[in-house]
Order: C-alpha cells, then structure tokens, then sequence
C-alpha cells in the first residue's frame, strides 16, 4: 500500500485535535481496572474462580470424604444425607470427588499456563530480539512444529508416559515417575501440555518483541548502551507482557478441556484421583439409570470453563477495548 | 502467489516427516504389542508373528520400511486383527468421521454467521444479547459436556432423536450439534465482533453517502469484509474438530476413526495409532492449506499477480 | 492592510479571475442550499457536547462556499448533517437545511436516501480508506449509475469510463476492473470524485479532500475540482482548514470556531483584509515566501488551545486566546453583525470595521 505524505500545510493551529475526555492522569492499568470491574459478568466469574480455589486448596477440610474411600455396598447411590451428590460406581462421594477433582482442573489451569506462558515467551522474545538469521530459523522451526496437530501429540506423548513400567526404570527416569506418581499424575501432564502448547505464544511473543524493538525508544536504550539481559527485561518485557497474558488466559479453557479430555480416554490423572473429565467416563457407563453421577461433573467443567471464558474476555476488552467494540 | 504455495508445500512435507519420526519412535518405544497377552506364546509363533510384523529387523530399518510403506499410504497389518490392514479399517472408519465433521461446519457456519451479523446489525439490542449469551454458551459447553446433556435430555427423557450408531439421517442430529454448537458460538462471536468493526469503517460511510438501500450496505459492502476473519478461523477450527469427533463418537456411539484411534490405544494396537495418527495430521495440514488458499481467494489485497 | 496576496502562479494563468473574489451567482438568486440555525448535538452521559450552533449560511448556485476552521470547530459535522449522515449517537437538534427550498431534515428516510448521491453528493478526506477493498472500482461507480440513473450494462460501462476518463485517470478502461489496492491515493480521490459527479449533483460537498494527499497531487485535484465546477455549474460545499486552498477554490468563505460561524466574506475581501481576530490569526499562521529568509523568523501560531466543548466559556469563545480581548468579550457572548457586501463578523471589536 501506497502512503502519501502528509500534506505539508499541516493544520494551522497546535491544539486538541480530540474531543474526547480523558480523566487526568489516570494510567492504563487503572483504566483497565475500572472497566474490567463494570464488566459484571467477568467479575462474577473472578469471584467464582477465587472461590473455587479456595475450595481446591482446602479440599481436605471441605470435602466429607477422601476421593478414594469406597463402599461397595452404597454403590451408584442417590443423593440424600450420606452422599450429598449421590455416589459413584464404586460407592464413592461424587461430592468429594469433585472437590478434588477441581484441584486438578485448576492446577492444570494455572500451572499449565504458566509453563507454556514461560517457555514461549522465552523462546519468543529471544528470537524477535535476537533477530536476523536466528530468528528467521526459530521461527522456521515453530512453523514447521505448528503444522503438526497438537491433539494428536499430546495423545501420543502421554500413551508414551502411561505405557511404561516405572520399576524398570533407573535414575532421572525413575525420579520423574515417582514424582508423577506422587501428583496423581499430574507431572505428565504438565509435561504434555507444556510441549504442545508453547508454540502460540513463542509466535505472539516474537511478533510483540519485532514490534517493541522497532519503536523508537528501544533505539535510545542500545545508544545509550546498556547492556542486552537490561534491555530485555526493563523495556521490552513490561510492554510485551500485557498482550502476552491475555493470550496466554484465552488458552486456559483449553488447557482444562485438554486435561478433562486426557482424563475421559485414562491417559490423564492415574486412578483413584480424581479428575472430572475421568468422571465423566465413569458416570457415562451408568448414565441411563443413574444421571446424577456423571451430572455433577459436567456441570462444573462447563460452568469452570465459562468463568474463565468470561474473565479472559473481560481482561482482553479492559486492556484493549477496539477489539470487542 | 506460487513461491507462497511451493513454500507451504515444502513446509507440509517437512512436518509430515517430523510427524512420522515423532510417531515412529514414541509409538515404538511403547511395550506391548501383537503378544501382549495372557498366556504366554510357543516360541515359534513369537517368531513367525515377529516376522509377520517387521519386528525382527533391525530399528532403522523398521523406520525406513514405515516412512516407505507410509508414503505410499500403507501401514501393514493391525496387531488386533492381524488379517485386516490398518488400511482398510481406515478406509472403512474415515468416511463415517469426515461425514460427522462435515455436518458440524455446516451447522456452524449456516448457525453461526447468520447469528453474528444479527446481533452486529441489532447491536445493544435484546436480540444482540440473546445471541452474545447464546454464543457464549456454545463456546463453554464443550463436546466432553454437551455430549451427556443432549443424550439426557434429547434421547431419554424426550425421546426425539436416536442417541447412538449411525444408520440413518436421523441418527446424524445429535452427533452433529454436538460437535457443531461450539464452533457455531466461535463463529457467532467472531462474525459480530468483525461486523461491528467494518460497520464503522470510512467506505461504509461513502457507500451510504451514495445512497445505497441499508440492504445493500450491510450484504454487500459490510459481509464481504466482515467475512474475512471468519475465514481464518476455519483453519484452526479443524484442530477442534478432530478433537470433538473422538468424544462425540464415543458418546454416540458413532463408527468413526476417532473412536477406533481410541480403542486402538486401549488394546495397544500401534499400527492403527501410528497410521491413523499420520493421516490425521495429513488431513489436517491438507485442509489448512485449502483453507489459506480460500483466504487468499476471498481478500484480494494478498492475491499476488502473475 | 493585506498580509496575504491571492497567489497567481504563471503556470495557470486562468485562475487568477476564476479564483478568490470571482463573481458568483447572479444576486437575487434563490440559493441552492441554505442551512438555518443549525444546531447538532453529542449526549454523552457526562453531558451534551454541541458540535454546532445555530449556523446560518447559504451556498449559491455554480458557488463554491469555503467553511474554514481547525480540528473539532464544527465543519465536518455540518456537512454530514447536510447529508444526514451524523453518526451516533450524535443529532440534528435545531434548524433547517433547505435545498432548493426542501427541508431536507423533515424528509423520510427513503426520500433522504434518493437525495444521497444523487442530488447531493460527497467526497471525504482520507481517499486510501474510502473506497471498498473487496469489491473493485467498476463495481463501486456502476452501482451509483445503476441506482441513480437506472444504466445497466453497455450504456452503464460507457458512462462509467467517460466519467473516470473526466477526471483525469488514464486507462479508465483498466482501472474499471481492478480493486482499490492498487491505486495511489491521489487516484483514489479523482475516482471518488468520479463518483461523486456521476449523477451531475447541484451540490458537491467536499471535505477536506486534499488534507491527505501529496502537496503536487493536492494542486492537481484542486484544479480538476476547479475545472468541473466551472464546466457543469455545481455549487461546492468545500470543507478545509487551509487558507491556502480557499484562496484557490472559494468564492465565499465561512470562518468556523467553537460550532459556531465567527465570520463570513467573499473571498478576496476576506484575504484583504479579515475582520474577525482568529481569521486574522489563521492568515499570520501561514508561512510566508515573500519575505527574504530570515533566520530568526518563527512561524506564528495562534496561543492556547480550542475551548474543550463541555466547558465552553460564556462570553466569545476565542477571547482566550485573541490578542486583541478586551472589556466585556469575556463576559458577553457576541452577536453575528451584518455588514455591507455580504459580510458578516462575530465579535466585540472587530479589526477593520469598515472597508474604505
């Protein structure tokens, strides 16, 4: 596209082009702030979450029972006074199950996101700094990488995991398992995700950093001679991490509807911890005669997933609201 | 225009290659295998079924016989039944799967788009509302969810619409909504997002200066270019369907390769996985590729003169 | 005294007597447009932003009326209200725009939409943006004769080149079929000009079409604007804040500051000698050429900013920042003074009072 240079009789007077009234004074995250609190559905959702966080870390103290504690003799049990949600097919608590069971989904949720947050960012901001050659190879290999259909991967990462026998293993290998195993296998998980999930942001990250290293006041800190690591993590960081984070929330639905989905197929947490998406495989086998049980789970993955949905919309329209009108 | 498609090209074949590397070596490093039984097996047998299977050569040649045999679409025999090829249990099930996918883009796109630019063109009204909660829904009631909640309602308790196998035009409903919903909520969102921007945009005003009946505004001027976005979604858009096409299989009941890719796992039949692995990832990329070229096709600024 | 002569460059001689201070309409004449106290307003839930307030002003036939002023005073809104097209939430909330003694804000929607580009039509100021991308620019012109004028097909495409061929474009042919992208800006304009006199409109608004282009393409569009008027007789509604292209292309000029019109005058007597301060001001704002090159000369510009619309100040709305305030200019809000040969001025000591 053509540009045409500004005409040269620039307009006469120096003074507000704009009519609009900005409050003094009031910087961008507090403008966020503001709007990000109007947004009553985002906020809604933020408590939801702050509650249900609260419940996953005290799940021992909430939950009226231990995930795995069964009774053979209360099988598929309707709600009423012993089970408040009904039990499963193996007389567990539903009620406690999901309790635990969103210790799982939120880990998942945040720790998952961090790593994949850390590792493309990482991989992002040092190839859109480093740039010329190293970047266009980086980013060659993301290319190349992002072609390949991420469910598929996963899937095959964690059949890789699962299918092995840890008493055979020594050393390193044998330390991870253990430490899996301890997780409830969590650590797998984690691992997965982390692998096929930072492509995204290593992409976004860069594009962020190219655009960050253009702009003018990047040139003043290399003439001014400082060194790279302060150049990165004083100028470039804190205007790259904005957008960054509310990429990187949008993806947290899919980390959890990832985890749930591992889970539903028995790749995912190793029995008796419980997940929901695992829950849901247990409940379908009784779903005819006995709804209740796969019920609950489902509700609180949608309504999980919803709250965060709301919350990354509400971040992105608080920090950027031209995207959503 | 053909530089940017040998480029795609090279890029489609370069991760097809990593893809079946990847495949090979994790697959094979798993244990278990067409003897992983109960009883143990006569020595002979384990060898004659060695054999069969390529298993007795060496690993880089299992590697290399696998990328030819791949290449030519031929992944060997199935360790669960070892008289069919993993070919032809895929050539029965992948039709049943792209069926299933084919109807949830449909309903998506002729639920969705229309959805969308009502709500842009209604902005801040009740209908816009309706239809922005609606989307939302869609978006975070996904297939692991939705699945349950239609057979539950629609199957036992109103008893409309079958709820398992596929034998008839009747028996592709719910699958199909509940593969579809989601993607109609993400397309619903999108369209109006882009239509609300493109209403404002400077050539929307020049058309109305001409005087142009609003009809013409908004379908010929506005759709076009709101449209575009919409498009760019179709890409990453196939990624979840081949998600949903494994849970909503399952749940229905429906003969699809996902849930055969899934069963497979189970009984660690691993020449169904790697094949069916490999050709899920070839579609994908295949159709990603279809998709940037529609892309280009449809915006006429990055069309590139010959 | 004149600080600022009316350039006549050799380079076109025909346009010193077709420029500044050339003889309009017949007097007597019925205007073509007349705008009555115009008033337009924003609600914002902080309060009611008027953009515009009570604005009288004509535009004669075959005239070329300049509405002058700086970001924000007003003039854009104007010329959308002319067309009906102020966008939300902002309104019309007093007066009457006539044209040809039709109120056009009383007609119904449809009838207005018939008026839109066929009557009247408009041009805007940023040509790179204001043409559709996706559909190419045969099908944007051919939709205006096909609406309008009922062409289709092979009368249609013969109308459709003539029209670009007028403007100026070499391969009208060509052009026809290919989409805005691979234009340049300054063909871009002539082909929204293109579409603009594709009905032979009586009134062509055009706001500040040059602001974004090119000072070379800027003189060129100028003089095919120029040209068209004078061959076709339409009048021009030319919307600009740059004295510079008054002086090329107005008969008349309205100065605008604050929504409101602080000044109006036929062009060369404005040049001659302004009457309102801040018209003065605008012309001392101008670079000059006809000094020798000095080095301390600084450009001047007017002190202080436009008055913010929520917080306009009860007396004249320039006295802020007018050298020449004094007594109750802070106080009372000035009246509109007529004087003799079609001037008129808004304020309490106007420079020049009356032409010798």
């Amino acid at each position: 596209m053509m540009r045409e240079e500004a005409n040269m009789a620039k307009p006469i007077l120096t003074g507000t082009e704009d009519v609009t009234f900005i409050p003094k004074g009031e910087s961008l995250l507090r403008q966020g702030l503001r709007r990000f609190r109007k947004n009553r559905m985002a906020l809604a959702s933020f408590v939801f979450l702050v509650l249900l966080t609260l419940v996953a870390v005290f799940a021992p103290l909430i939950a009226p029972a231990h995930y795995s504690t069964d009774d053979l003799g209360a099988t598929y049990e309707k709600p009423g006074a012993n089970y408040p949600l009904g039990a499963d097919f193996m007389g567990r608590d539903v009620l406690s199950r999901i309790i635990y069971g969103s210790r799982v989904s939120l880990a998942v949720a945040f720790i998952g996101a961090l790593v994949s947050f850390l590792m493309g960012l990482g991989y992002g901001v040092t190839a859109g700094y480093l740039g010329g050659r190293w970047d266009e190879w980086m980013m060659r290999a993301v290319d190349v990488l992002y072609a390949l259909p991420s469910l598929v991967i996963i899937i095959l990462i964690m059949v890789y995991f699962r299918a092995g026998d840890p008493a055979s293993f020594k050393g390193f290998k044998a330390l991870l398992y253990e430490w899996d195993r301890a997780m409830g296998g969590m650590l797998f998980i984690f691992i997965g995700l982390g692998l096929t999930s930072w492509l995204q942001m290593a992409r976004i990250s860069r594009a962020e950093a190219l655009s960050i290293r253009r702009r003018e006041f990047m040139e003043n800190t290399q003439a001014q001679g400082l060194s790279h690591r302060r150049v990165i993590l004083r100028h470039m960081l804190p205007n790259i991490l904005g957008p960054c984070i509310v990429v990187e929330s949008a993806h947290i639905p899919l980390y959890i509807l990832t985890e749930a989905f591992l889970s539903f197929i028995g790749l995912g947490v190793n029995p008796p911890m419980p997940s929901w998406g695992s829950m849901i495989n247990e409940g379908y086998q009784a779903m005819r005669s006995y709804p209740h049980v796969i019920l609950w789970p489902v509700v609180l993955l949608t309504v999980t997933v919803l709250a965060f949905n709301y919350v990354g919309d509400g971040l992105r329209d608080a920090l950027d609201p031209r995207l959503n009108d | 225009m053909h530089s940017y498609l040998l480029w795609r090209l090279m890029n489609m074949v370069l991760a097809m290659f990593v893809l079946a590397t990847l495949v090979f070596f994790l697959v094979r490093a798993l244990p278990g295998g067409p003897f992983d039984r109960e009883k143990t097996l006569p020595p002979e047998i384990v060898k004659n079924l060695e054999s069969y299977y390529g298993l007795d050569q060496p690993l880089w040649k299992q590697y290399l016989d696998f990328l030819w045999g791949a290449s030519h679409g031929d992944f060997g025999p199935s360790y669960s039944s070892p008289t069919d090829s993993v070919n032809a249990i895929m050539s029965r099930h992948l039709p049943v799967s792209a069926e299933l996918g084919m109807w949830a883009i449909l309903l998506a796109l002729c639920m969705g788009i229309p959805l969308g630019v009502l709500a842009a063109y209604y902005h801040n009204s009740p209908i816009d509302m309706a239809a922005s909660f609606v989307a939302i829904l869609g978006r975070s009631v996904p297939p692991i969810a939705l699945s349950p909640l239609l057979i539950l309602v629609f199957g036992l308790y109103l008893r409309w619409v079958p709820i398992a196998r596929w034998e008839g035009p009747a028996h592709r409903i719910l699958p199909a909504v509940a593969l579809g919903l989601g993607l109609a909520a993400i397309f619903a969102r999108v369209s109006r997002s882009s239509m609300l921007q493109i209403i404002r945009e400077d050539y929307i005003r020049t058309a109305r200066a001409k005087g142009l009946p609003e009809r013409s505004v908004v379908f010929i001027h506005a759709l076009r270019n709101a449209l575009i976005p919409v498009v760019t979604l179709l890409g990453p858009m196939l990624a979840q369907v081949l998600t949903g096409t494994f849970i909503v299989e399952f749940f229905f009941a429906v003969p699809g390769l996902g849930r055969y890719f899934i069963t497979s796992i189970g009984n660690r039949d691993y020449p169904v996985v790697m094949g069916t692995s490999l050709l899920f990832g070839v579609a994908l990329m295949g159709l990603n590729l279809l998709v940037d070229m529609l892309y280009s096709f449809i915006d006429p600024r990055i069309r590139v003169r010959p | 005294m004149s600080q600022f002569e009316p350039q006549s460059s050799p380079a076109a001689p025909s346009r010193a007597p077709a420029s500044a201070g050339r003889g309009s309409a017949p007097p007597g004449a019925a205007p073509l447009l007349e705008i009555e106290n115009l008033g337009v307003g924003f609600p914002l839930h902080r309060g009611m932003i008027h953009a515009v307030n009570g604005l009288t002003l004509n535009v004669g036939r075959g005239e070329t009326l300049a509405l002058v002023g700086e970001s924000g005073c007003g003039k854009s809104i104007t010329a959308l209200a002319v067309m009906r097209l102020v966008p939300e939430p902002g309104r019309v909330l007093t007066g009457a725009i006539r044209l040809n003694g039709e109120n056009l804000l009383a007609l119904s929607s449809d009838a207005m939409r018939q008026v839109r580009g066929d009557k009247i039509s408009m041009i805007f100021q940023e040509p790179m943006s204001a043409l559709n991308p996706v559909l190419t620019i045969g099908y944007q012109l051919l939709e205006i004769l096909r609406l309008h004028l009922n062409l289709r097909g092979r009368p249609a495409l013969e109308r459709a080149e003539a029209l670009l061929e007028e403007v100026g474009l070499p391969h009208p042919r060509r052009h026809l079929e290919e989409y805005p992208h691979l234009l340049s800006g300054g063909m871009r304009q002539r082909v929204m000009i293109a579409m603009a006199r594709a009905t032979e409109p009586q009134l062509m608004i055009c706001d500040e079409p040059t602001t974004a282009l090119d000072v070379t393409v800027q003189a060129q569009i100028l003089e095919l604007l120029r040209r068209l008027q004078e061959r076709t007789g339409m009048s021009m509604l030319f919307i600009t804040h740059d004295l510079g292209v008054v002086a090329e292309v107005a008969h008349r000029v309205v100065v605008m500051y604050g929504g409101e019109k602080v000044e109006e005058s036929p062009s060369r007597a404005l040049f001659n000698g302004p009457v309102h301060p801040y018209t003065r001001g605008l012309m001392d704002a101008l670079p000059r050429t006809d000094r020798p090159v000095d080095p301390s000369y600084r450009l001047f510009t007017i002190p202080g900013v436009v008055p913010h619309p929520l917080a306009l100040p009860s007396g004249c709305r320039f006295a802020d920042r007018c050298f020449c305030a004094a007594g109750n200019c802070r106080a009372t809000h000035p009246e509109l003074t007529e004087g003799a040969e079609g001037r008129s001025w808004r304020c309490h000591f106007p420079l020049n009072r009356q032409e010798g």
